[in-house]
């Protein structure tokens, strides 16, 4: 039976049946595999493989795997291997569990390469998510985690229609102006919708689609709203919003007026908030994404990490692989022998490593690209994006060099949470254009945060900004050295592959082993089951 | 054929391009990128950042094969992000000369074609949305 003819039975709650009676009558009628699928509809049963951890054929037998970092990818594969009862470790280099998945909150410390150190004084209940800040619904692989180690996810408001577009580098009309996106968006379509139905009337499609198609794109065009049954002219309507907003009795509020259509075709939309995987409605952890991070943590054992620890030399023979590390406090040099290493050490890390691994496994590792990132988290004393603005979450566009997105929090809306306050994001470059911001001290960083953000919120931005900030730059942390990594289009096909099956005892995964989902979440988790499926077939073939 | 236009390019520009005019104008503009775009990780005159970061200066693989060089400014590699999305094309072909040309660097020019090839080349993947989420 497939879900669409299930969805199509009456429902059990309709016939007053009990969720079991239900699934009998089902096994009655269609066996087995009939009941599984009525399951997965009530998500109670089984699944695809792409959203749950792969089952691994092998039994670990106390096999010792040593995991370098105690991000996501390390820990997922410390906590599924453990299961099968591989005897796993984590080795951390810093003094906590969680990596890039993190949230700066009062006390937070961050520090760079070069010195410059920030400690987070945000108010009780305020925080930035400094690492990852949004969950798409299709990344089944996160949101698996967060429901079966019970950290409780929200909403992520990713398109907010009335935050803006603001655009100051090209010559136009707005140049310099925020505008509503709903303004921009609707009018777009409006527009669009409006040439559409001009040139299918005309006649103008008629070589490319068949009468019948043409009534019913002009149908569906008509019923957008946006146009004139008649004149087929775009008109302003409630889509577009009000100038004044309609109230009791014959107020019945005044629209306001279309943007000309040039001066629309001169904006440009974002391209980050209403599409598949960056849909309008995403998910954050609950009180910080670093939530998730340690959800896992806590269903690890606590000897299952070591901290404060830098592993300085891997080196693997026929039998096993022997793994050097230095406690970054008391300087003390552990060594010792596991069955496997898995490192999920961001590639610019790992590269400081002593290894004796083989040339062709070095080169391929070489083969990928690091993105710096960078973030910063702009406390404010009131929610004005709120109160003034009517904002609630969302995220704003610009063209300001080095700024690109400025997002308003989806956490404690109203301020009904712990007060009228909220940190905002204040930039978030990534790539190459990240690079200049990360070269300013931290003030002259807050100093461009303020700068930027005043420009779209002019009187608001710079009066209540509490005076606390804090920043990030990715490529300039130490145990990072890039927001994430990727490969490039020669590497995928070169080395990605090489890079894939590991070399002997020793095995790459993380974000690095995901191409197509780099710097996600997701890219770190289902990395770690490739790898995981990897080392099973390893393990099974030397059985 | 095509090959053979290429290097008939190559070398019309080799002797028309690096005139010291030329050199005059990537060392200035190129210091200008430099600061902007590669110092925070590589230093002030290339010196590069412990064993974190390479110094550029005296650097095997920037003195190197010239193509690799190209692709590494263009697609990233080993620690590299890729600038393909951020700087022009001309400017990363200044960048590029600048690096392999500067603080005792003798690594000899790279001309806007060769650099045009491998952007075409990388280009063509682009999916219109660009990297990161």
């Amino acid at each position: 039976m497939t879900k669409t003819e299930n969805s199509k039975m009456a429902g059990p709650h309709a016939t007053g049946m009990t969720k079991r009676s239900f699934l009998q009558s089902v096994g009655m009628i269609g066996g087995t595999a009939a009941v599984m699928t009525a399951m997965q509809g009530w998500d109670i049963g089984f699944a695809s493989e792409m959203d749950r951890p792969p089952q691994m054929s092998t039994d670990g037998n106390g096999k010792k795997v040593i995991i370098l970092g105690a991000g996501l990818a390390g820990m997922v594969l410390a906590y599924e291997m453990s299961k099968k009862g591989y005897n796993c470790k984590i080795i951390e280099a810093l003094h906590y569990a969680g990596g890039r998945c993190v949230s700066a909150r009062k006390g937070s410390i961050i520090e760079e390469i070069d010195g410059q150190k920030q400690v987070c004084n945000f108010r009780d209940g305020n925080y930035i998510n400094y690492g990852p800040w949004r969950i798409p619904a299709e990344h089944k692989s996160t949101i698996y985690y967060c429901r079966t180690l019970g950290v409780p996810l929200e909403v992520m408001v990713n398109k907010s229609g009335k935050a803006y577009y603001y655009y100051e580098n090209k010559e136009g009309p707005f140049k310099g102006q925020p505008i509503r996106q709903e303004e921009a968006d609707v009018d777009f379509k409006g527009y669009t919708t409006e040439l559409l139905a001009k040139v299918a009337d005309q006649g103008a499609l008629d070589e490319l689609i068949t009468q019948e198609d043409k009534e019913k794109l002009l149908e569906h065009l008509k019923s957008s709203g946006l146009i004139d049954s008649k004149d087929l002219n775009y008109r302003a309507n409630r889509a577009r919003g009000h100038k004044s907003y309609p109230g009791a009795g014959m107020n019945f509020g005044e629209l306001s007026d279309p943007f000309s259509m040039a001066d629309t075709f001169s904006v440009r939309q974002a391209s980050r908030n209403e599409t598949a995987d960056h849909p309008a409605v995403m998910f954050q952890a609950v009180g910080g994404m670093d939530q998730i991070a340690q959800g896992l943590k806590r269903a690890l054992s606590d000897e299952s990490i070591v901290y404060n620890s830098e592993v300085t030399d891997i080196i693997q023979n026929e039998n096993e692989v022997k793994v050097t590390y230095k406690n970054t406090k008391s300087g003390a040099v552990s060594t010792e022998n596991c069955d496997y290493v898995i490192s999920t050490a961001p590639l610019g890390v790992m590269a400081n490593i002593n290894t004796n691994l083989s040339e062709e496994f070095q080169t391929a590792l070489k083969a990928t690209r690091s993105n710096p990132a960078c973030k910063i988290g702009v406390e404010m004393n009131r929610r004005f994006w709120e109160q003034d603005d009517m904002i609630y979450g969302g995220v704003t566009n610009t063209d300001i060099e080095g700024q690109r997105v400025l997002s308003y929090p989806s956490g404690n809306l109203f301020g009904a949470a712990h007060g009228d306050t909220g940190v905002i994001l204040g930039y978030y470059p990534i790539g190459g254009s990240s690079v200049p911001v990360s070269n300013l001290t931290i003030s002259e960083r807050i100093e461009f945060a303020l700068s930027a953000g005043e420009k779209i919120h002019p009187g608001n931005y710079r009066n209540h900004f509490t005076g606390e900030a804090m920043s990030v730059a990715w490529h300039k942390m130490k145990y990072a050295l890039a927001g994430w990594e990727n490969w490039s289009r020669r590497g995928r096909t070169r080395s990605f592959p090489v890079m894939q099956k590991g070399d002997k005892r020793i095995f790459v995964s993380g974000n690095i082993a995901s191409p197509a989902l780099g710097g996600w979440m997701a890219g770190a988790i289902e990395g770690a089951w490739s790898t995981m499926e990897v080392i099973d077939k390893r393990v099974a073939e030397q059985a | 054929m095509k090959k053979i236009i290429h290097v008939i390019i190559a070398l019309v520009g080799f002797s028309a391009l690096f005139s010291a005019a030329y050199a005059q104008d990537y060392l200035e503009e190129g210091e200008q990128i430099y600061v902007d775009f590669c110092e925070a990780c590589h230093q002030p005159g290339g010196e590069g950042f412990e064993d974190i970061y390479p110094a550029l200066k005296d650097n095997e693989f920037v003195l190197g094969d010239k193509e690799e060089v190209i692709y590494l400014l263009l697609e990233g590699r080993a620690g590299m992000p890729t600038f393909i999305a951020d700087l022009e094309v001309d400017q990363l072909t200044t960048i590029i000369n600048y690096i392999r040309n500067s603080w005792g660097n003798d690594g000899g020019e790279v001309t806007q074609e060769e650099v045009d090839e491998a952007y075409e080349f990388i280009a063509e993947e682009d999916d219109g949305f660009g990297p990161g989420n």
